[in-house]
């Protein structure tokens, strides 16, 4: 009788966190399932309870390396609840600098440092030379691109926050510290070169989709739902607005739901093989509820950037596939979009005339002792849901993180990659590349998400039902 | 003295992984407003950027192999062939960047601090602490402008 096989990969590279993947073949060597396992475990909504409200931004900002600033606001805006406050109108508009500075930045790690490798010098490219260094020798412009890129974000978060990681700027009721003069005109002064890169940047990375027309129809394409956060007239927006669900067909689901009643429409789920939760929409069920969020989502979800550029590149972005764009793969090409809507709405807000005013902070005691806060992190959207006692100490704490709610579509494209890509017994690295390369997409951020350190290798086992290696790639 | 670029790194919430950070603040003291002095928890690609535009970069670190309190210097060459990357680089890493992407050469030191203590906290090993001006007086005779004109 022949054996069901389990292809391991593990870790997984070029990711923020650790994870492992194991491919299940049958006995005919076929692909039957794929899951894609967490294996870090953080545990922050354990550890905050009983901490003061007031230190919880500073405490949630160290979940993560890469997007702080997504949690400080969150956390910020969720702390705001429980004062009761509304926050004065500069420091809106400076949390949402601090926050597209952010998005900024990290789309820049992930497409650039992270993906680019792949993208430049192809899936089946050599391992060894499958890094920054590579796309330095191939394409130097693209990386000195990359770098510049996401320099221009962590210097405006250093800034503002006075620091690139764990910045402590954003507090409940609004932001520290006023924006100076001297800040204002040195970001304003880099925004042209920024504005080049991102507009450089998206016209090469359209001239690559027929290089990759394959991975295109693999890599996570099939329907689901799309969530976002969105403003009143439909469009972009990562601090505040309302949540929007699409289906497949780009039709409206579920609109102008109140992202503080988020348990009202979004359930979550444990599995035994994961760290990560998976979330899911209620009005489905689980696993139908499948859904993505993010910069694909994002764009799917919202009907206009509001800034001229990123609206032709919307536009164009809409018409990739019939009906909302279902392909994971697209995920690069919306996290450029949205770095140029960032870079051109970012102009807009420092020549607001209230940007420099100095009133930039509500001052309360707790009025609440409950509290949901909400924003786009670059990976999707983010909840911290907050409840404190009389003396204002942390009782209980919920975040939901972007990466969970992309879990389930993440190990659906991972099923379906391999599914296409593995064929037999003998793995080739290029197939393997597919399969990291499709949860690279997703740009998951583990840490952020099952609330490590280690070393990035890679080791692949095809083993049999009996456990026996039958074939082996260690890098 | 020509541009000069400080960049200390390490993880100031365990303990003497964060004595580099400690000394960045003397050394911003003592240094001619010219040089600058950074702080940063990993290497990264964006560093690269900065130091191509010194002649003489130097980077600040704790160690946890060898004697406590024992500091050493070695100078750095670009590293050659296909360094590895995801999250973070070498200082030789980062030197070979400036030189690929920016075709800079700035001058490259390590300064190794090897420290005692490296669990969660903030505060440093007596060892680590007082071979602090040790870093600094080095810092200090590869900033002047004799060591400059001397391997210039």
């Amino acid at each position: 009788m022949a054996e069901r096989k389990t292809i391991v990969i593990d870790p997984v590279t070029r990711i923020e966190g650790h994870s492992k993947v194991t491919i299940h073949l049958d006995e005919q060597g076929r692909v039957e399932d794929a899951r894609f396992h967490v294996t870090q475990f953080r545990g922050f909504e354990k550890f905050c309870e009983g901490r003061p409200f007031a230190e919880m931004p500073s405490l949630m900002a160290r979940i993560c390396g890469i997007c702080p600033v997504s949690h400080l606001i969150a956390s910020a805006k969720a702390c705001d609840a429980l004062l009761a406050v509304t926050i004065p109108p500069t420091a809106d508009k400076l949390r949402r600098i601090f926050g597209m500075a952010q998005v900024t930045q990290s789309h820049a790690l992930s497409l650039f440092h992270l993906s680019s490798p792949d993208l430049l010098l192809g899936m089946d490219a050599d391992p060894e030379k499958r890094n920054l260094f590579g796309v330095l020798e191939k394409e130097p412009q693209l990386a000195r691109d990359g770098i510049a890129l996401r320099k221009f974000g962590q210097q405006i978060i250093e800034r503002l926050g006075g620091k690139r990681i764990h910045p402590a700027w954003v507090v409940p009721g609004g932001v520290s510290d006023p924006l100076s003069q001297d800040d204002r005109d040195a970001i304003l002064k880099a925004i042209p070169e920024a504005l080049a890169i991102a507009v450089r940047s998206l016209s090469w990375l359209k001239g690559t989709a027929e290089r990759f027309r394959e991975e295109i129809a693999s890599f996570g394409n099939f329907p689901s739902l799309f969530m976002g956060t969105v403003k009143e007239d439909g469009g972009i927006t990562f601090y505040d607005g309302k949540i929007r669900f699409v289906d497949a067909t780009g039709q409206i689901v579920a609109g102008g739901l109140d992202p503080k009643r988020y348990f009202d429409f979004l359930g979550e789920k444990v599995e035994s093989w994961s760290y990560l939760k998976s979330a899911y929409y209620k009005p489905k069920g689980y696993p139908d509820g499948i859904y993505r969020v993010g910069p694909l989502a994002r764009l799917n979800v919202s009907d206009t950037c509001g800034t001229p550029l990123a609206d032709q590149e919307l536009a164009e972005f809409h018409e990739l596939q019939r009906n909302a764009v279902l392909s994971s793969f697209h995920y690069h090409q919306a996290r450029l979009i949205e770095i140029l809507y960032c870079v051109e709405r970012l102009e807009q807000l420092l020549n607001d005339p209230e940007i420099l005013d100095k009133h930039v902070r509500a001052l309360a005691r707790p009025n609440a002792l409950e509290g949901v806060g909400a924003a786009e992190a670059p990976r999707g959207t983010l909840f911290h849901h907050y409840k404190i006692d009389e003396q204002g100490l942390i009782r209980w704490c919920n975040l939901i993180i972007a990466t969970g709610q992309n879990n389930l579509a993440m190990n659906r494209s991972v099923l379906q990659v391999a599914q296409h890509y593995v064929k037999g017994e003998k793995i080739t690295h290029g197939m393997l590349n597919r399969v990291e390369a499709v949860i690279r997409a997703y740009d998951p951020c583990l840490s952020c998400s099952t609330h490590a350190v280690g070393q990035m290798a890679l080791k692949v086992q095809l083993l049999s039902s009996q456990g026996a290696v039958l074939d082996e790639v260690v890098r | 003295m020509g541009n000069i670029l400080v960049i200390a790194y390490g993880n100031p919430l365990r303990c003497d992984d964060g004595i580099a950070w400690h000394t960045a603040e003397e050394l911003k003291r003592v240094l001619p407003s010219s040089a600058q002095v950074i702080c940063v928890h990993q290497l990264s690609p964006e560093l690269a950027e900065s130091a191509s535009r010194a002649e003489l970069v130097i980077f600040l670190d704790a160690a946890t192999n060898g004697k406590p309190g024992d500091v050493v210097c070695q100078p750095l060459k670009a590293e050659k062939g296909e360094p590895r990357f995801s999250h973070h680089l070498t200082p030789e890493g980062i030197l070979a960047l400036c030189e690929r992407l920016y075709a800079a050469k700035p001058r490259g030191f390590l300064l190794t601090l090897h420290g005692k203590r490296f669990e969660h906290g903030e505060e440093f090993s007596p060892a680590a602490v007082h071979a602090v001006p040790r870093v600094v007086e080095l810092v200090t005779n590869l900033c002047s402008p004799r060591a400059n004109r001397a391997s210039a």
